[in-house]
């Protein structure tokens, strides 16, 4: 059972996504393929309880994983998407992770009219406010 | 001396695509014989044909992107290489069908611009996006438009942003949707 309390997060704060260098392409860019779920959310550190090199490093095999900053508010500003701060403690085959917070939205829709084209038109959202690496692809491990 | 009827017939065919404005050409006709070096008779046909020393034309606009759209195409197969090395629980391998069905449109996509004239609408970032999908991203200034093509689905999802207009939709990657690119390229 977690004891870390779920916290409101404030717009101008920012969160830590972690990159697969293997998914990226030869010119190491952000590309819109890069914004993806996984477990029903896109899973990201908010900065709070997290630093970027921290994030990276949290799955092992930091070398394997670039970051990106997102800004919450910028994120909530796309239509649909949504942020929750959900730490992590306590729950079996996961590490304990107050900075836990996950984005929904990408790929179910509050919506019941179809929108074809939805979610590209989400990561394209997403891409062009969030294109510059925090720690790019093959920097050093500290 | 009497030539080969191999010199003549590749002289013969030469001097067609000098005159047919063909993208090779010699300096000049009458100064020189089209670039040929005599065939010494031990030589095969095909070392012949490699002395010909034709210069180069400058490629046209439409072929420099064709050529940019096959490297894409060449370096997007790294996807197929993409391992579950990061424990995604939806990680997707990334197949030659749904590569080549985006590589197939994007061929389409360019003959009918090319066709039509539009050129330099630029070639997109192939790329791997979620569960298997592959992406096509074109990037231009502030105009966008990404297609997607999911695994195992013969359909297409879209979105384009440029300013005061934005398309989306989906659509059967078989068909070659020019309307897409002239979009972009308007």
């Amino acid at each position: 059972m977690s004891v870390w309390p779920v916290e409101e997060i404030p717009d101008p704060d920012s969160l830590f996504y972690r990159v697969p260098v293997g998914q990226l392409r030869g010119d190491l860019k952000v590309a819109p393929g890069n914004f993806r779920e996984n477990k029903g959310s896109i899973s990201s550190d908010w900065a709070k309880y997290s630093t970027a090199t921290q994030t990276r490093a949290r799955q092992g095999c930091p070398e394997r994983f670039a970051i990106l900053r997102m800004v919450v508010g910028k994120v909530r500003e796309i239509d649909e998407l949504t942020v929750s701060h959900e730490p992590v403690q306590n729950v079996a085959g996961m590490s304990d992770n107050r900075a836990h917070t996950s984005i929904y939205g990408l790929e179910s829709s509050a919506s019941t009219n179809i929108e074809f084209g939805r979610k590209e038109r989400l990561r394209t959202e997403l891409h062009k406010r969030f294109n510059t690496w925090e720690i790019p692809p093959n920097a050093p491990v500290e | 001396m009497i030539m080969s009827r191999l010199e003549k017939a590749l002289e013969s065919s030469s001097r067609e695509r000098l005159f047919s404005g063909s993208s090779y050409r010699v300096r000049s006709i009458k100064d020189q014989r089209l670039g040929f070096k005599r065939l010494e008779k031990s030589k095969s046909a095909d070392e012949f044909i490699s002395f010909a020393p034709f210069a180069r034309q400058s490629a046209s606009p439409a072929e420099i992107e064709w050529r940019a759209m096959e490297e894409e195409i060449k370096a997007a197969n790294f996807v197929l290489g993409i391992e579950n090395d990061c424990q995604e629980d939806d990680f997707v391998p990334y197949t030659h069908s749904v590569l080549s069905r985006a590589t197939d449109f994007l061929r389409r996509l360019m003959i009918h611009a090319h066709a039509a004239n539009v050129v330099g609408m630029g070639v997109p970032q192939i790329g791997p996006a979620d569960c298997g999908s592959i992406d096509l991203f074109w990037e231009k200034g502030d105009r966008t438009l990404l297609i997607n093509f999911p695994a195992g689905e013969n359909i297409a999802n879209y979105y384009g942003m440029k300013p005061k207009s934005k398309i989306s939709g989906q659509f059967d990657p078989s068909e070659s949707r020019a309307e897409l690119i002239f979009w972009l390229a308007d």
